[in-house]
């Protein structure tokens, strides 16, 4: 889990010059795409910018049905998330460290069925 | 419409072979190979390669090839005509083709989706390995309301395991187990995990002098072969389980110190708020008897209480042992006695002789290794925990365990796979948190097991977990029927998506479902009484059903799809670790089920339909994209997004992705199956592990206030007493009420030969029914029959306040005196199923379903049901 003491630090004034924007095309899936009522969109970042980054630019944006999907009341990030940048899965360590660089980031939120056994197949928390 | 009434005309062998596969009639997952002569299954046999079963089947599974013959299966798509929808309402069938279906699916899907595809609900309870194409569909299509499963099967207990040993299912180490007590519970008499091979190791060890003691109402098939079946009245198991405790702890003294203090949380320190005394890190104190002060938990501490009373912070502090062994005082002898009806005696020799059977301290050395030899078990099912508090009933059992030190002990209580392949005490521990965290449970040789709770108490590995976080800490406003945040230690919801379905505003949710896609449950029967459910699938506009019969749903359905016999089906890795793999069996083992012959008509397997469903629906890249992350497809097999791929094709990259270049799917076609022998680290992890198991669930009180904040929030009238950090015996709603004429009580219990609803119109099997003296009967025991002058044969109802049922009378003794047994799900009234039609009683008929009547932790439907019996007239 990422802790809200370590988003903060990560989300403080970017030390990154920010002389440049970073652009991205973000695709979102499943709950996501309805808690954006869209399929995807172009968004600017400053340089520098990480992935968690992006995650609390959208939250801003989108408000309330999209912060539910992504972080718990504790501001841990959701088990269920799942982010890919250019087709590459991120590791969770991975998205407050590594910088965006464009290309394409998408979002997906697992499910959890409600009854009848575990998803025999259904993987954990990327490592 | 109908199915071939000859022989397919198809063939995909020449002359004679046979094929491996599996079975799929029950959730075991039999290896099985069927005799394929000219395209013809001439026989099915079990697979003697497969430790799954040891070449042995069951009735149900030999006997699966008339249901594949079975001229009534639908073999073209359905639609129906007639608007009216309801129980004997003709639908008014029309044959139409795949295309116009599948269009006019799509077109609603595609609205759906577009307005809120929260409206789509999915039903199935068909567990295979790609039957994760479901949740990826629903995952990427965007609907929470997956799955609409069983009402009371493992409800309550299934949170229990998972608290408590960190997985789905449990089993017992019969190899070793020398006193083994089934509650409820019917494991090793063709029931339960890996049914074949435990029956055989059941037979092996009672004939070593195991002794089996059945506690049930109903003298079933485990109860008419054990040493002793000792008859229960119905709901009342949880009693005799703290009852039992009560003796052990407080009486004789027999419990596991050293597994207590090492093992457990029973030595945390509990203030006079019921919770645990931490010091400033927040980690649990426990009473270091030798330095004679308190320190964390994980200090060290060569010795600890857990017993006593001691002064910590300026609070008085017991260990949490100390507060089990006080809060059992209440249970006595004769309290347990009044309300279990079994005599104080029994009760007091079952404690002792399950205390001292269990052997503490005694060792053994197997493969070199030195293990803790507990020699005696106690399990539990539906039959003990199918009611209301069923929960709190299914720790007490856990608890029993526990205190002897049984876990995953040599000839003790295990739980289903809590560890992986590979894994052993020795391991790395970064390797084993990364195995534990990013695998998929199927995988090959990957050391997954269970993490560590902050508090130091055994966690599901996340290869394991069935929710993740589980039991869910934070809570939100559901916006699923099934109301997930109101039972955050529930796993099947589905008794309270029925009653959310019925007024979701109630609830606070913004839609009412429109759309209801069904595989393989048959709903109508196999939940509540069917007036009920029929009400609530009237309020679904529109219902897709995937069908291999036409059954009591599809007279519901706007649309039926033809769906493939199990011996005509592509299910890659469908042995998978929640419901079968026990250690039982010695071995890890993959295999596949596949085709032996070619569907009939235009058949189509229903995952391979929500493919193209979600390619016609264009949301295919996302699905792809789901599929991925669900199989944990990794390069180069990933699915390409935009790509387009079918289900063979999907089953040959997740053969490579698991198992390496070498074992494709032809590979798993040809070969059927790839075992390797499990360790003994793999088989008794029981002293190596370090998380601790529970006796005080510390946490519960303050979920339940979670749980209320919430529902005030909502303005919901909850039940959130059973929030409590020890287990207690309450009754259910039928002990609550007077009786008055209602003044049995109705239960139900499995037969070895059937399964579900679907064998019922299985010709061979119910043909052993009707020769069967108890199968299509409802059991009365004398005393009753006396009382109310009734004789064997007659035609009776059974009768609750929600409905009834009805049936032949079968007088015996084999059935507890307050008690009326109704075996099996018989009863169809489906026009389409002409042999199960009218057939014996339909016990779902009894069961009411509204808020009072489920347990308020999982939300388990009461099964504990009074009915009044009556003669037909």
């Amino acid at each position: 889990m990422i802790s809200t003491d370590l988003l903060r630090s990560i989300t403080a004034p970017f030390k990154a010059p920010r002389t440049k924007e970073c652009q991205v095309e973000v695709v979102y899936t499943g709950l996501l795409r309805n808690a954006t009522r869209t399929g995807g969109e172009e968004v600017r970042l400053p340089h520098g910018s990480t992935p968690l980054d992006l995650l609390h630019y959208l939250v801003a944006k989108y408000g309330q049905p999209f912060e539910r999907q992504l972080w718990d009341k504790k501001g841990e990030l959701q088990s269920t998330v799942r982010v890919f940048v250019d087709e590459v899965e991120w590791p969770y360590q991975r998205l407050a460290e590594e910088p965006l660089s464009g290309g394409r980031v998408i979002l997906m939120v697992l499910l959890e069925q409600m009854s009848g056994g575990a998803d025999p197949f259904i993987g954990g928390k990327n490592g | 419409m109908k199915g071939h009434t000859s022989f397919p005309a198809g063939r995909i062998s020449q002359q004679d072979e046979w094929i491996p596969t599996i079975c799929s009639i029950c959730r075991s997952f039999c290896s099985i190979k069927a005799h394929v002569v000219n395209g013809v299954v001439v026989s099915v046999e079990g697979n003697p390669e497969s430790p799954a079963n040891l070449g042995k089947m069951c009735a149900k599974g030999k006997a699966q090839i008339m249901s594949l013959y079975d001229p009534n299966r639908p073999v073209v798509p359905l639609k129906r005509t007639n608007p009216e929808k309801g129980i004997g309402v003709d639908p008014k069938w029309t044959e139409i083709t795949w295309e116009e279906a599948l269009n006019t699916i799509a077109e609603k899907l595609k609205r759906i989706r577009q307005e809120d595809p929260r409206k789509l609900m999915l039903v199935s309870f068909d567990r295979s390995a790609l039957s994760g194409v479901p949740s990826a569909f629903a995952a990427a299509f965007g609907t929470v309301n997956n799955s609409w499963g069983g009402y009371f099967c493992g409800n309550a207990l299934h949170p229990s395991t998972y608290l408590t040993v960190g997985t789905h299912q449990q089993e017992v180490d019969l190899d070793y187990c020398n006193y083994l007590i089934l509650f409820g519970n019917q494991l090793g008499f063709c029931g339960g995990q890996n049914p074949m091979s435990l029956t055989i190791k059941m037979g092996d060890a009672l004939a070593r002098g195991m002794k089996l003691v059945v506690v049930d109402p109903a003298g079933s098939h485990a109860a008419m072969k054990a040493t002793e079946w000792v008859p229960i009245r119905p709901g009342t198991d949880g009693a005799l389980a703290m009852g039992m405790l009560n003796i052990l702890l407080n009486e004789l003294g027999i419990y596991d110190a050293d597994f207590l203090k090492r093992q457990s949380n029973a030595p945390y320190l509990t203030g006079p708020d019921g919770f645990f005394v931490r010091d400033a890190s927040g980690k649990p104190l426990v009473w270091d008897v030798r330095g004679k002060e308190a320190r964390p938990y994980d200090a060290g501490a060569p010795d600890v209480a857990i017993e006593g009373t001691y002064t910590v912070q300026g609070k008085v502090t017991r260990p949490a042992f100390q507060l089990l062994k006080e809060h059992l005082k209440t249970y006595t002898v004769d309290k347990v006695s009044e309300i279990t009806t079994i005599s104080p005696d029994t009760i007091s020799r079952l404690a002792r002789e399950y205390g001292e059977a269990a052997r503490i301290g005694a060792k053994i050395t197997l493969d070199g290794v030195e293990l803790p030899y507990r020699p005696a078990a106690a399990l539990y099912f539906r039959g003990a925990v199918g009611h209301k508090h069923g929960t709190l009933s299914s720790l007490a059992f856990q608890i029993l365990n526990t205190v002897v030190g049984n876990k995953f002990m040599v000839g003790g209580y295990r739980a289903l796979n809590l560890v992986g392949p590979g894994w052993n005490p020795n391991l790395d521990p970064e390797e084993f948190r990364q195995a534990s965290e990013t695998h998929m449970s199927c995988m090959p040789p990957v050391p997954w097991g269970p993490i560590q709770h902050r508090d130091g108490y055994i966690m599901s590995s996340q290869a394991l977990t069935h929710r993740f976080p589980y039991p869910r800490e934070e809570l939100t406003p559901p916006d699923d029927l099934g109301l997930r945040d109101l039972y955050p230690l529930g796993l099947n919801l589905s008794p309270q998506v029925q009653i959310t379905l019925m007024n979701p505003k109630k609830y606070g949710l913004p839609y009412e479902p429109e759309m209801l896609m069904v595989c393989r449950n048959n709903i109508m029967m196999a939940k509540g009484e069917p007036q009920g459910m029929a009400a609530t699938l009237k309020r679904i506009p529109f219902i897709v059903t995937f069908s291999s019969e036409m059954d009591e749903v599809a007279e519901f359905a706007d649309i039926v799809l033809p769906a493939p016999h199990q011996l005509e089906r592509l299910d890659p890795f469908a042995q998978y670790t929640m419901g079968g793999l026990a250690a039982a069996t010695g071995y890890w083992y993959w295999g596949i089920r596949q085709p032996v012959v070619p569907a009939p008509g235009q058949v189509r397997h229903w995952l391979e339909v929500l493919l193209e469903l979600a390619y016609r629906t264009n949301f295919g890249e996302e699905m792809n994209r789901m599929l991925n992350v669900y199989f944990g497809l990794k390069a180069p097999y990933r699915l390409d997004p935009p790509g387009k791929y079918n289900y063979q094709e999907i089953g040959d990259r997740m053969a490579k992705n698991m198992f390496g270049m070498d074992h494709d799917l032809a590979w798993f076609k040809k070969n059927g199956l790839l075992k390797f022998k499990r360790t003994v680290y793999e088989a008794y992890p029981g002293p190596f592990i370090t998380g601790r198991h529970l006796v005080y669930f510390e946490y519960f009180p303050e979920l339940g206030n979670k749980v209320k904040a919430l529902t005030d929030e909502l303005k919901l009238d909850w039940d959130f007493s059973d929030y409590q950090p020890l287990p207690d015996w309450k009754p259910c709603p039928s002990f609550e009420k007077n009786s008055g004429e209602y003044d049995l009580i109705a239960v139900n219990y499995k037969l070895p030969t059937h399964a579900f609803s679907f064998t019922a119109e299985n010709p061979w099997l119910d043909e052993i029914s009707e020769h069967h003296p108890y199968a299509y009967k409802v059991l009365i025991h004398p005393d009753a029959a006396r009382r109310k002058r009734l004789r064997d044969g007659d035609v009776v109802w059974v009768e609750s306040q929600a409905g009834r049922t009805k049936g032949e009378l079968k007088i015996t003794e084999t059935i507890h005196p307050e008690v009326v047994g109704i075996p099996g799900m018989f009863g169809s009234w489906a026009k389409g199923k002409p042999i199960a039609q009218g057939k014996g009683p339909h016990f779902n008929s009894v069961i009411g379903i509204s808020p009072e009547l489920i347990d308020p932790l999982s939300s388990s439907a009461d099964c504990c049901v009074r009915v009044k019996v009556h003669k037909v007239t």
